[in-house]
This record gives C-alpha cells, sequence and structure tokens, in this order.
C-alpha cells in the first residue's frame, strides 16, 4: 500500500466502504430554508440533523 | 462519524427519513449563532428540544429534530442508537397527524415563511472541479492504537477548484510528454486545507507558513482526439507547531505537527467540455502531531495517513462546502476568525509564492 495497482488499492482502502455510507441513502438537503420551503410545499415535517461542522462532509 | 455509521444507518431510519419528512442536515455551531431568519427559527425550535435552556457542560444544540415549516416542535433526541432516532420519528409523525386535526392551532412562527433568507454565497465553483475528499489512518507497521472507533475512524470533506484553475493544470500544447507545474493557488489550497489530518475530527487550517514545499505536476500520458490522459505527480511537507488553551484546565497545549505527503494522480481531461471527467489524486505519508479539535493527543505520530480525493457528483449533498471555508455569519467579527475555517476570499485566493 502507498505502481497502478498499488495506487488503486490504496485509493480504494481510503474511500469509505458501502456499509460506511449507508446514510448516503438518505436524501439530504444541506439548507434548512431550502428545506423549510420544500415542507410547506410538499405537506411534510422537516427531520434536521444538527452536528458541529458538516454533517454530511468533515465532522 | 459514528452517528453516521449506525443512527442513519439503519433501514427503518432511512426509511422513514426519506419517504415522510424532508430530511436536511446543517452544521449546529452555525445554526446556533447565525443572525439572521433561518438561525432564529432553528433556535425557536431548538429550544423546545432536548438541550433546551442548557449551558452546562456547553451550550451545543446538536442532535436530530424534527419540526413543521411553521415552527412546531414535534420530537428531538441526541441519539447515535437507531431504535432511539426510529422511536423519535414515530413519534414527531403522531404529532404532526395531531397537529393536522381539524381544530388543532399550529404555532405562531418566530419568522414569516417567506422571509428573506439570502443564501450565503458560499462560492461554489459550478463547472469547476468540484471533488470528494477521504481520510483514512493507512496500515501501521507497529500499531499501538487502542482497539476501538480510533482505528477505524475515516472522515469525509469537499474540495473546490474554479473551471480556470481546473484547466490550468492542463499542460499546454495536448502532447504527449509534455509537463506543467499546477497553479500554486491550487498547490496552497490543497496543502492548506485540505491534506490536513482530519481522519478524527476537525483540525485546523494549516497557516500560510507551514507550507514547506509544495509542487503538483501533471503530465500528458495520451491524447486522443478532445480527450487527455494525464498522469499526476508532486509532493507537499507541512510543519507548524500547533497550539491552543484548553477550555478545561486553562492549560496551553504545543504539539509540533506536520504531514509529509507524496502525491500521485490519474486525470482525464475533455477539452471538449472544458472538464475534467476523471480525477483520482492520492496523498501519502506520516502524519505527527494534533490539534484542539482532531482528537490525536494519543496518537502523535509519526504514523501514516492516507487521502484520497475524487470527482464529486452534484446531488446537494455532494456540494457541502469545504470543511475550512466558513459558511455562515455572524454579528461576532472575533468569533469570524477562527483557525479552523477560513472566509471564501482567504480560500480561493492567496497571496503569490513567496
Amino acid at each position: 500500500m502507498v505502481d497502478p495497482r498499488e495506487f488503486r488499492e490504496t485509493l480504494a482502502f481510503i474511500r469509505p466502504r458501502p456499509e460506511e455510507v449507508r446514510w448516503q441513502a438518505i436524501p439530504w438537503q444541506t439548507d434548512l430554508w431550502e428545506a423549510r420551503r420544500l415542507a410547506a410545499e410538499q405537506g411534510k415535517p422537516i427531520f434536521l440533523w444538527a452536528m458541529n461542522g458538516n454533517p454530511l462532509g468533515c465532522t | 462519524m459514528a452517528g453516521r455509521a449506525q443512527a442513519f444507518s439503519d433501514p427503518t431510519v432511512i426509511q422513514l427519513a426519506s419517504e415522510r419528512f424532508i430530511p436536511v442536515a446543517e452544521n449546529s455551531s452555525a445554526l446556533e449563532r447565525q443572525e439572521d431568519a433561518k438561525g432564529i427559527y432553528f433556535r425557536q425550535v431548538a429550544e423546545q428540544g432536548h438541550y433546551g435552556g442548557r449551558t452546562y457542560p456547553t451550550r451545543t444544540r446538536q442532535g436530530s429534530y424534527a419540526f413543521t415549516a411553521e415552527g412546531d416542535f414535534l420530537a428531538s433526541i441526541n441519539t447515535r442508537d437507531p431504535a432511539g432516532m426510529a422511536g423519535m420519528l414515530r413519534q414527531a409523525l403522531a404529532r404532526w397527524d395531531e397537529l393536522r386535526r381539524p381544530g388543532a392551532a399550529p404555532a405562531d412562527p418566530a419568522t414569516a415563511l417567506d422571509a428573506d433568507v439570502a443564501p450565503v454565497a458560499h462560492g461554489y465553483p459550478e463547472g469547476g472541479l468540484v471533488l470528494q475528499v477521504a481520510a483514512r489512518d493507512l496500515p501501521r507497521d507497529d500499531d499501538t492504537r487502542k482497539d476501538d472507533w480510533r482505528k477505524v475512524a475515516w472522515n469525509l470533506d469537499y474540495a473546490w477548484f474554479t473551471r480556470e484553475e481546473a484547466r490550468a493544470i492542463v499542460p499546454e500544447p495536448r502532447v504527449a510528454g509534455n509537463r506543467r507545474a499546477a497553479p500554486w493557488a491550487v498547490v496552497r489550497r490543497l496543502a492548506r486545507f485540505h491534506l490536513r489530518d482530519f481522519v478524527r475530527g476537525e483540525p485546523f487550517a494549516w497557516p500560510e507558513g507551514a507550507i514547506r514545499h509544495g509542487e503538483l505536476w501533471a503530465e500528458i500520458v495520451e491524447v486522443a482526439g478532445e480527450r487527455v490522459r494525464l498522469a499526476l505527480r508532486g509532493a507537499v511537507r507541512l510543519e507548524w507547531e500547533a497550539r491552543w488553551v484548553r477550555p478545561e484546565d486553562g492549560e496551553e497545549r504545543r504539539y509540533p505537527s506536520g504531514y509529509d505527503s507524496t502525491l500521485e494522480g490519474e486525470a482525464l481531461w475533455d477539452d471538449g467540455r472544458g472538464a475534467f471527467t476523471a480525477f483520482d489524486l492520492l496523498a501519502a505519508g506520516p502524519r505527527w502531531g494534533a490539534n484542539q479539535y482532531n482528537n490525536r493527543d494519543d496518537d502523535l505520530g509519526p504514523a501514516p495517513l492516507g487521502i484520497a480525493f475524487g470527482l464529486a457528483g452534484s446531488t446537494p449533498r455532494e456540494r457541502t462546502a469545504p470543511h475550512c471555508l466558513r459558511t455562515w455569519t455572524t454579528a461576532d467579527e472575533a468569533a469570524r476568525r477562527g483557525r479552523v475555517s477560513v472566509e471564501r476570499h482567504d480560500y480561493f485566493a492567496g497571496p503569490a509564492r513567496g
């Protein structure tokens, strides 16, 4: 682990595995104000995940 | 990362959140502080939630909240437990059904639905090079890490480069064997904001002076019509003493910190589209030290760190701003001068190489 084969193996090792990113199946919006507009438009409640950092990026 | 791996990986939670709600994820630190209608709206809801009114041990309002567009609080929780999260969502839906009965009085919204909230111009580079960045510890010769979350930690981020910066990476003329050094603005941004040890948390941006060496070269491997295949090679060495005062005991912490990385990669540029259609870049090498929010105090190294860059898609999630790019405004100017995040002009610009 860091040669094209070794390069690809290392990339695959670092990048998240499918079981680590199941949360990405949720169609997250990234702006509460846009979510509020969509909730009013579609007649649904809002589900907000509030976390320090970027919940969908670096936390 | 643990919350993402647990509570939001549960099929029931995924189904409920996706089908019955409008799901949204935002930075709690920003929502707790920002002085606009969005911040007021969040605080109206959060003060009715699990941490409402709390000031000790922290004032954080992190967690998961369900509420209506008008600001009716439905339910909230801060948990990594999938059953607890699913229970909260079901409780919220029961309350939602109650509120929709004839005669039920909705909340008096603290902020009008049509209140003007100008989205912060983060500088998303339309048509540019948008990369997803993943970081993980590489295998070690002598591994003394505890056998817990720290051993399997990984993290995600995004890196942004403008269309002009992306184009400037590709050598001219388009002839196999031709080489070109990437613009300093590209190397600097990679080094200061993306070659950080963010495996376990949120490290400071490297200061300008931490870049002891930085270069990234592109060489044309093959030209086929408008498609240009590139090899990427380079190296970045970062070194700085991280200092901060621990709020718990007022003690100053000082850790010599650094990352000595080799860069290698492959990319495919399409002259017809004026964009990269493939881009894989790997940074690997020893990192050492710690800083306030990256949870490395027990793992000072040196130890190998890998950071993988690849093309991001264009869903809302993949348009998440780079962690180092401050994306909110507050009335408190002092709070804006954080070391973890920088203003847009600092992220995108920067002094000439000196």
